[in-house]
Formats: structure tokens, sequence, C-alpha cells
């Protein structure tokens, strides 16, 4: 039951864990067993990569380890969250010492994040540290905003970062410095992510713990940076067909949603288990769902159903489909690849939906297995859908003579929109909820990505490069930077100026929410929401109360960040 | 009738030299570009990219090295130019060089216009200290290592260690070169053999470079004419001596910003008025 008397509906319904305190994160947060693991790692020593895909849970994780260490007072825990990086990817159109700029970002982010980690804990702020973040916390702010400044004064380097770190946290009598790096994957922008790893590399030492959480998939790490050896992987994503899996999300539902709100799921719990299942143990799409069925800002007076539920769902599965799609905006030569790996999918769930057909609830299958070898192209491909959490990594198995296959989850939420489970038409909430908790591990749908995609898929799937803008011919090759016809540099647009300039459509919004929008306001851009100061025109939309806008503003920050 | 040994055979060693005459005037041709520095390393790094396909930088380890001396001339060039206009229309810089040294033969082989070239003679901007240091000295310019011209030249640097092992030693890294590079020391000597990627990441260093230091020290000088008030306010009485700055520093090929001269006059006229109004320091 909650344990906080009338919350506001926004806080409740809050998907990011950034942005939740510290009591409202402890009495709302179920925590499972892996979790407890996870978390032992998170605030131990040694430099760990915390891994999954978006609403996965990963600052939720970060957050609880920062508070619990605050708590057990003998590490510095110093939370710090990157997810403006992109916001600097202009500056590397602008001025040579961009990664210079960036290096300083990211370093000051953390002294600052020390600075108010010792202040929440009531310690004292040592002299050093309190004039270094004297001109950051200014430094940082300009920066995000785009504008090209000078350095602070003084230039700070990883070591003496480091060597600083260790000596705070000594001073204020503690063991080890935790540093908790969120949205920390820069997945956008190759230069900051090699810049970040080498960072990280740097950042460690008997008294230092790093740790990192990180996209699957389109992470890549420089060329020092040996995952595995470096780092220790941590995976954050709940299992949907673990044992607890429904008891972990019933409990979220009991800890975090009011009497009244709750009152309404009684009678039709299974609901809930039926949105859990194809939140595919995913927290914030489950929270969005659930949100979706109880009508919050919608109609305070219906009651939760089966078709809400499955619009909900729709939804969802929509919304997810559109955080894959929106890397075409944000890596632009991959555009064909992210074309290619939408048919994929589809693909993937017509053959689900074949193998799935006549077969008992105990043998379908949610997983797809593409043959060895997999080639690059299909390898990229892959990785985008893994960080949209569209697939999940199910790991290679043999099958002898037979090959060896890479199996990978289809996300519920698409299986169930896509009928991929071949229950007919008429199924139950029960049907379905059988079919995704009880079925066999071991069935699976084997399938070549040739015979989804055609064998001419990989000469479909070519980077899109932009040709030469002075004289049109086609670019050289990926490495080009300049024509090869009438050698002038060849220019890229800047990624976040493009994105800010996006036009609304490409956000994970209902088609209700865009039409509020497109009608009751004159925000027609990502910028124009990011710009909209306390959400004053978002609100007047009719249906759109705090919580669906402050959702509207995340997902326009999101859409301009890692 | 005892047979003699053979002598040493001292021509045995390997084919024998011809002989060649040294005169290489017919490849000596009057310069013809009347871009302004900028533009003419454009021109030359357009040129000297066009080279350099993949097959064929993948085919001769040699080309990659050759191209890239040619991207590094074409810097130097600039350097030198941009100084040469720079003592030709800018008083604080003449004012500076008075007292440099030249060959007296300069005078009769640049002529009055171009003296200025003989103060560069046997001086090689193919690296940051040299370019630092007559920025310093003839032009009263400099610049924070972590700035964006710092960072540019820092790259360059790097790449002028490339060049010299290119130049001296068929592509050999000596243990400065090595050192720069960041190359770790290892038992087997290094080489450097140029790809298209780098290649292309070579230009774009010194195009970097370039555009950097033109942009940086265009402003430093009309910050300087403003502040000394060699800009004194009237279109009239500023006009040759702007017109000559922009046409010096102003890229046609980018093409950023308004072309006229007094166009970028007028944005600047509030700053010189202001400074005209206050007595100098």
């Amino acid at each position: 039951m909650g344990m906080v008397e009338e919350p506001l509906l926004a806080s409740v319904f809050e998907e990011r864990a950034e942005y939740l305190s510290k009591t409202e994160l402890s009495e709302w947060t179920a925590v499972t067993n892996a979790d407890r693991a996870t978390l032992s790692k998170l605030k131990g020593p040694g430099a760990k990569l915390l891994i999954g895909p978006r609403g996965s849970g990963k600052s939720t994780l970060l957050k609880q380890a920062y508070f619990e260490l605050q708590d057990e007072g003998k590490s510095l825990a110093v939370y710090v969250n990157y997810s403006k990086s992109l916001a600097l990817e202009p500056l590397f159109h602008k001025t040579a010492n961009a990664l210079q700029l960036f290096r300083q970002w990211v370093l000051l982010k953390i002294a600052l994040g020390a600075a108010e980690s010792l202040k929440e804990c009531q310690k004292e702020i040592p002299d050093d540290l309190a004039e270094m973040t004297t001109a950051a916390d200014e430094f940082i702010k300009r920066l995000e905003a785009g504008a090209v400044i000078n350095f602070p004064e003084h230039y700070t380097t990883p070591t003496e970062l480091l060597h600083a770190l260790e000596t705070w946290t000594a001073e204020s009598g503690l063991k080890r410095c935790v540093l908790l790096l969120d949205d920390a994957a820069h997945a956008f922008s190759s230069e900051q992510q090699r810049e970040f790893f080498e960072i990280f590399r740097e950042l460690r030492s008997r008294g230092i713990a790093p740790k990192a959480a990180v996209y699957p998939g389109i992470t890549s790490y420089s060329a020092n940076f040996h995952v595995g050896h470096e780092a220790e992987l941590v995976e954050c994503w709940y299992r949907p067909d673990d044992e607890d899996y429904l008891q972990v999300m019933r409990e979220i539902v009991s800890r975090r949603i009011p009497e009244t709100l709750l009152a309404r799921l009684k009678g039709r719990e299974e609901l809930i288990d039926y949105l859990a299942l194809a939140s595919f143990g995913l927290p914030r799409g489950f929270l969005v769902m659930l949100s979706q069925l109880l009508g919050v800002e919608e109609d305070e007076s219906h009651r939760p159903t089966r078709p809400l539920a499955d619009k909900a769902i729709a939804d969802h599965a929509s919304s997810v489909r559109q955080i894959f799609f929106s890397l075409a905006e944000k890596l632009p030569r991959y555009k064909r690849f992210v074309e290619l790996g939408g048919e994929l999918e589809q693909g993937s769930i017509r053959q689900l939906q074949h193998f799935n057909a006549g077969r008992a609830s105990r043998s379908k299958a949610t997983v797809i297995a593409y043959p060895e070898p997999v080639d690059s192209k299909l390898a990229r491909m892959i990785s985008m859908l893994e960080y949209a959490g569209i697939i999940r990594d199910a790991h290679t198995i043999s099958h002898g003579a037979k090959g060896v296959y890479h199996r990978y989850t289809l996300h519920y939420a698409l299986l169930v929109e896509g009928n991929a489970l071949g229950l007919g038409r008429n199924f139950s909430v029960g049907d379905i909820i059988s079919a995704l908790s009880t079925r066999d591990a071991h069935a699976l749908s084997r399938v070549s990505p040739v015979a989804l995609l055609g064998k001419d898929y990989a000469d479909r799937c070519t980077l899109d490069l932009l040709p030469c803008q002075n004289c049109g011919s086609p670019r050289f090759s990926e490495d080009a930077q300049f024509c090869m016809k009438c050698g002038r540099q060849l220019r890229s647009a800047s990624v976040y100026e493009e994105l800010i300039k996006s036009p609304i459509d490409k956000l994970p919004l209902t088609p209700n929410k865009l039409h509020g929008l497109l009608n009751h306001t004159a925000i027609r851009t990502v910028n124009d929401i990011l710009m909209d100061e306390d959400n004053m025109q978002i609100r007047q939309v009719p249906h759109i109360g705090p919580v669906w806008s402050d959702r509207i503003r995340r997902y326009a920050q999101e859409f301009v960040s890692v | 009738m005892s047979s003699a040994r053979p002598g040493f055979r001292w021509d045995a060693i390997n084919e024998s030299p011809d002989t060649v005459d040294d005169d290489f005037s017919a490849c000596c041709v009057q310069s013809t570009s009347s871009a302004c520095p900028i533009d003419a390393f454009y021109e030359n790094t357009g040129e000297v990219l066009k080279l350099g396909l993949p097959q064929n930088l993948a085919s001769s380890p040699t080309l990659g090295r050759l191209l890239t001396l040619g991207l590094v001339t074409g810097a130097e060039a600039y350097f030198r130019s941009i100084f040469l206009g720079m003592l030709r229309i800018c008083p604080l810089a003449r004012e500076r060089a008075a007292d440099q040294m030249i060959p007296l033969g300069a005078l009769e082989y640049y002529g009055a216009d171009k003296i200025g070239m003989g103060i560069f003679e046997g001086i090689s901007f193919a690296g940051g200290l040299e370019v630092k240091k007559r920025s310093g000295t003839l032009l009263n310019f400099s610049w924070p290592a972590t700035g964006s011209l710092g960072v540019a030249l820092s790259n360059f640097d790097a790449v002028c260690h490339i060049r010299h092992a290119s130049v001296h030693s068929q592509g050999m890294l000596s243990r400065g070169n090595a050192r720069a590079l960041r190359v770790p020391p290892t038992a087997a000597a290094s080489q450097v053999v140029i790809d298209f990627p780098h290649l292309q990441k070579i230009a774009l260093i010194c195009t970097s470079l370039v555009r950097a230091y033109n942009s940086d020290l265009f402003k430093v000088t009309v910050d300087k004419w403003i502040s000394e008030k060699i800009l004194t306010g009237s279109w009239a009485d500023d006009r040759k001596s702007f017109t000559e700055l922009c046409a010096l520093f102003v890229s046609r090929v980018d093409a950023v910003g308004p072309r006229a001269a007094n166009y970028r006059y007028k944005a600047l006229a509030p700053k010189i008025g202001k400074r005209i109004s206050r007595p100098k320091a």
C-alpha cells in the first residue's frame, strides 16, 4: 500500500527516477533480489557499466545506490546525469577545442556532484572544491546552452580530478568515492563517446569506483577501453520470464498508486499482469500504460477495461517503435539501416505469428533466432533494435549440425499488438498472460534474415551520405571529409540542431495528444516544447495536466539527448 | 706467360652515374593566384586531395606521405601570405617589423611591395613553434593553449611530425616524431603510412588551423585598429585600409557574411564610435 499520503499524480506517474525525491524513490520502488545484487555492485568497488534500454530502471538503481550510500555514511557518493551531452555536439562544428570543452564539462559535473553530495551529507566542502565549483556552474550552463566559451581559469585533467576526489573523500572521513554516472552512453556523437570512456578509464583507483549507465547495442567504447576488462557489465532489465516478475510489478503498483486509483482496478487485477507483461520488463513503459488504463488526465470516471488495456499496449508499441525510428534523425547516416531494421522487426513478428499459429500455449515462441554468420550490416541493425528495447539478446545457442543461432526475444507489446502469439481472434487476457508467462523457455523460431529482408538487403543497407553541398557530387565514402571532385570540405549538419528543429510528430505522442498540441497551441517543433517555460502552452491542451505535460517535455528532452 | 691477377673492381658496386644539367628555368612559371591567403589554401588543399583516391593511397605507401607534404605546404604558404599581407597593410605590424633584418638581395628579388618576404626566407612554418613565435614578434598576436586556435595548432604540430618523417626519412619516425605522435616505443622502427581516412583527417586539421587562425587574427586586428584609432569612424577615411583588411582575410570560397566591406564596417560603427569618443589610454 502506498505510504505517501495523497501524492501529486505527476509524481506518482513520474517515470524518470532522477525527478523523484528520496522518500518517493524509496517507498515507490519495488526491489527484487536481482536489484539487491545490482545495488551491491553499484555501491561497491571496481568500475561497472550498468546496461539496459530506455526505461529499464538504470537511473532508479543509480539513484537508489546514491541514497543508500549516503545513508550508510561510509562512501562519498557522487551522482551525475549526462543527458544533456548532445547539446554540446554543435560545438564540434564550431570550434577546434570542442573535445577539450567536453572533457571539462564531464569532469566539472563530477566536481559539482561531489560538492552537492557533501552538502547533502552536511559535511564541510573543501576550499579547493568550493573554488572549482564557483566557476563550474556557469561554465556548464553556458556550454549546455550552446555557447562557445573560454575555459575556467584552471584546466582540470582526469588525473587531477582523480587525486582531488581521493583527497576530498579522505578529508571527509570516508572510505571510498563512488561515481554514479547516468546517461553516459553519448551514443550519438562518436567523438564524445570515445572521450568519455577514456575519462572513465582514468577515473579508477583503489579509492575511486566509477559506474556508468549505458545502452545496449549502440554504445561503442574507445580503442583503449576493453569491456569486461576495464569495467564489468551489469545488466539492468527485469526478466518477464522470471518467476517473481509479476509479483514485482504488482508491488510497484501497490507501492505507488494511491488508494483512490487502486480502487478502480478492483476486480480487474489481471489487467495489471497484462500490462506488466506487455511492458517487457521495462518499468517506465509499465507506468505509462498504467496511467493510460486508469484514464489519468483523460476521463476520471471511466473504469479500466480490456479495450483500454489493448489500446494502451498498442500505443506503447507505437511509442517503442518511435524510439527506434528516431535513430534515423540522431544517426542520419544510418537512415537506411533503420528502415531495414523496421522491416526486420515486422518480418520477425510475422514469422512468429506463423510459427505460433495452432501451437499449444506452452509451445508459443517469443524468441526469434538468426543463423550465424551475422554480417556487420545485420549486426548494426540488431544493435539499434536492442538500443530501443525492441529486441533483447537471448544469447547464442548451438543446434549441432543445424548450426549456431543468435537468439533475440521480441518486445511483448509488439507481439501482442501484432497478434504474433497466434491466439486467434477472441482471446482472453488470461490466454495472453498464460502464453507469455507459462511457455517453454526453449521455444524459438529459426529464420534467416535473408528470408525476411530479401537477398538484396545488403545492397539496400547503405550509408546515407549527403552529397557535396557545393557541386552535388556523391560523397566518396564514409571517411571522406572533402569532395573528391571539387575539393571543398563536406559539411555535416549538427545532429542536435537538426533534432531541435524536428516536428513534434517525431515524438512518441499518442495521436490525441499530438492533435491536441497542433490544434490548441503554436507548438510545432521539439524546440518549441523545450522553450515552453513551465509547460504553459502545453497545459492549454484539453486532457493534458501535470502528468502529461511533464511527460511531453521529457519526450522532447529525451529526443534531443542520448 | 703468367696470367695477371685481376685488380679490385671499384666500379662493381653499383651502376655508374650519368651526366645531367641543372637547368630548371623552364619549370619556374609566373605565379597567377590572386586569391586571398585562406582561399589560396583551400585551392591547394582541394587539388592535393583529388590526387589521394583510396585505391591509389592503398597501393602506394609513398603517395600518402607526399600528399601530406603537399597539405602542410599549403598551410605554410597561408602563414607566409598572411604575415606578408599584414606587413603590407597594418601599420602596427610594420612598426613591429621595422627592426627585422633581411638579406640585401631580397629587395631586388621581391621588390619593395613584397620586401617582407625577405623576413621569412629560410623559415619553416611546418611546426607550431615558429607560427607562435612569429605571430608574437611581428603581430603581437597570442592565444591560450586550450582555446580553439591553441588546440588546432597542437593538432597541426602532430601533422608536422608526420610531414617531417615523410620528407627526411621515407616515413621512418624519429624518437621525437614518435613521442609527439604518442607512438609507444617498440623494438622495430615505426613508419608512417597514410591511408585515405588519415589523409582526409590531416587535411581537416590543416583546414581547422587556417580557419581558426584567420578568424582570430582578423578579430584581434580589427580590435587593435579600433583601440589605436587607426579606424577613425569615417568610412571615407577608413575605406581603403578596411577594404584591404577584408580582402586579406574574408574568404570568398566560404562566403559567410556580407561580401562588401562597407556592410561589415557598418556593423562595427557603434564599437568604433564608442572608442573614438573615449580618450586614448
